[in-house]
C-alpha cells in the first residue's frame, strides 16, 4: 500500500517557551527539584466556563467560545499524592491576554508573557505561597509518622 | 449509617449552640463554614457532649472546617484549594466515598459569571478527586452562595445538579456533543411553604426588584452512584437545637441567637 500523501503544514515541533502553559510547567518542575521531590508542582488544563466568565467579567470581547484554564497544583507525594490548587488562570485559542481572578474575586488580565512572568513572580513569593508551602513541607515531613486528621 | 452536619456560622461564637447540635442529633461529622471560634475551643464543647471528636490538626483552606467523630485516618484529604476541601472517607469494612465540602463566594463580591467560574473550579476538582481515587461515589455539600436554580448548580457548565433522582440516574446528558455527569439536587423539595421545614436555608430582605427572600445557598449534592445510600427523608434543616429555637418571631433566621444561615443534617448509609 502506498503512503498517503502528507498535506500538513510544517508544524513546530519546539514549544513556545513565552506560552503560558510552558511558564506554568517551569515554575512547576522547579518546585519538585528545589523540595528534593517532597513537594510537587503540576498544571492541568480544562476548558469551559471559567474562560467565558472571565471574558464577560472584563468586557473584553469573546472571539470564540474555545478556552482554556490551567490550574496550577501543588502535589504531596507522601499524602497520598494530596494536591493544592493554588492558582487558576485562562486564556483562548490566542495564548494572551491571560486572565485570573484574585483573592477578593475580582478579574484581572495580563496582556502578555513578560506581564505574566512578573505576576508569576509576585504571586509565588508572596507571604501567601510561602504559608501554603511551609505547611505542607511540615506534613510531607510529618506524613510517615503521623495523620493529617488528629484530636488535640 | 453516619449522621452529618453542615452550618455556616456567620462567624458567631455557637460553641455551646454546636455542642448541644451534636448531642441532639448523634452528629458523627460536623462541617462548618464561617468558623472563627478557635478549634481547640470547639473540640472542648463537642467532646463535653459527645466524646471522641477530632479536627484536622492542619489546614489550608480556611472556608471550612471539619469534625469528625470517628479516626482521623478514616478522612484523608485529596484536593483542597482555599474554598474546598475534598476528602476521601473511608470508614472499615464499608465502601469509600469522596467528601467535597465548599463554601463558595458570596453574591456580594462575586456576580453570576463569576459564581459560575468558581463552581466551574470546584467541578474541576471534584474530576480531579475522582480521577485519582478511580470511583465517583462523590457528595458535595456545602455554602454555594447560588441557589439550586442558578446556572452555576444545574447549568452544564456549572455543577449539572439535576431536581430529580429519575433524571439524574441517567447519569449524564450530552450537550453540544460534550457529556456531563449529573448531581443529583434533594435541596428542591425543601424550597417553600410546602416543604416540612422552613423555605430555605438563608433569608434575604433586599429592596431589589428580584428578590426571593428564602434562599438555598447550602445546599447537598450527589452522585447518582451514591443516591441509593442517601436516604432523602433524612435531609433535613434544622430550625431548632434542643429548646433553642434557630428562627425568630418573623419566621427569619435569628441571628441574635445564632447563625444567618440555618444547619442542614443529613445521613449517608455507609
Amino acid at each position: 500500500m502506498v503512503d498517503a500523501e502528507d498535506f500538513w503544514p510544517e508544524i513546530e515541533s519546539i514549544e513556545d517557551p513565552g506560552s503560558p502553559v510552558v511558564l506554568l510547567r517551569k515554575q512547576a518542575e522547579k518546585l519538585a527539584l528545589k523540595t528534593g521531590h517532597r513537594l510537587r508542582g503540576q498544571v492541568s488544563t480544562s476548558s469551559g466556563a471559567f474562560h467565558f466568565a472571565a471574558h464577560v467579567e472584563l468586557g473584553m470581547p469573546l472571539d470564540e467560545e474555545m478556552g482554556f484554564t490551567h490550574s496550577f497544583r501543588i502535589e504531596v507525594p507522601a499524602l497520598d499524592d494530596y494536591s493544592y490548587t493554588l492558582f487558576t488562570v485562562s486564556h483562548g485559542i490566542e495564548s494572551y491576554p491571560v486572565i485570573y481572578q484574585d483573592d477578593n474575586q475580582q478579574w484581572h488580565a495580563l496582556a502578555n508573557s513578560e506581564a505574566l512572568t512578573d505576576w508569576l513572580r509576585e504571586t509565588l513569593t508572596s507571604e501567601k505561597t510561602k504559608r501554603v508551602l511551609k505547611t505542607l513541607l511540615d506534613q510531607a515531613g510529618d506524613a510517615s509518622r503521623s495523620n493529617p486528621f488528629d484530636r488535640r | 449509617m453516619i449522621n452529618i452536619v453542615f452550618w455556616n456560622l456567620n462567624r458567631k461564637p455557637l460553641q455551646d449552640l454546636l455542642a448541644a447540635l451534636v448531642r441532639n442529633y448523634d452528629v458523627d461529622l460536623l462541617i462548618l463554614a464561617e468558623n472563627r471560634i478557635p478549634a481547640k475551643m470547639v473540640l472542648r464543647a463537642l467532646n463535653a457532649e459527645r466524646p471522641e471528636f477530632r479536627t484536622r490538626p492542619w489546614s489550608i483552606c480556611t472556608k471550612i472546617a471539619v469534625f469528625t467523630r470517628f479516626h482521623s485516618a478514616f478522612l484523608q484529604p485529596t484536593e483542597e484549594s482555599d474554598r474546598t476541601l475534598i476528602c476521601r472517607l473511608n470508614l472499615p469494612a464499608r465502601v469509600e466515598i469522596l467528601l467535597a465540602m465548599a463554601h463558595l463566594p458570596s453574591k456580594l463580591h462575586s456576580d453570576e459569571m463569576g459564581q459560575l467560574a468558581q463552581c466551574q473550579l470546584l467541578l474541576e476538582s471534584v474530576k480531579q478527586a475522582e480521577s485519582k481515587t478511580g470511583h465517583t461515589r462523590t457528595i458535595l455539600v456545602g455554602d454555594l452562595n447560588v441557589n439550586p436554580f442558578e446556572a452555576s448548580v444545574v447549568g452544564a457548565l456549572g455543577l449539572n445538579a439535576v431536581m430529580t433522582k429519575e433524571i439524574a440516574l441517567r447519569n449524564s446528558r450530552t450537550v453540544q456533543g460534550k457529556e456531563y455527569r449529573f448531581f443529583y439536587n434533594p435541596m428542591w423539595r425543601h424550597f417553600g411553604e410546602h416543604s416540612d421545614g422552613p423555605p430555605g436555608t438563608y433569608y434575604y430582605g433586599a429592596a431589589r426588584h428580584v428578590n426571593y427572600f428564602w434562599n438555598m445557598f447550602d445546599q447537598v449534592l450527589i452522585r447518582p452512584e451514591l443516591i441509593q445510600r442517601f436516604p432523602e427523608h433524612e435531609l433535613r434543616i434544622l430550625t431548632s437545637i434542643g429548646n433553642v429555637q434557630l428562627l425568630g418571631n418573623s419566621g427569619q433566621p435569628n441571628r441574635d441567637v445564632a447563625s444567618d444561615h440555618l444547619p442542614m443534617f443529613f445521613r449517608l448509609d455507609i
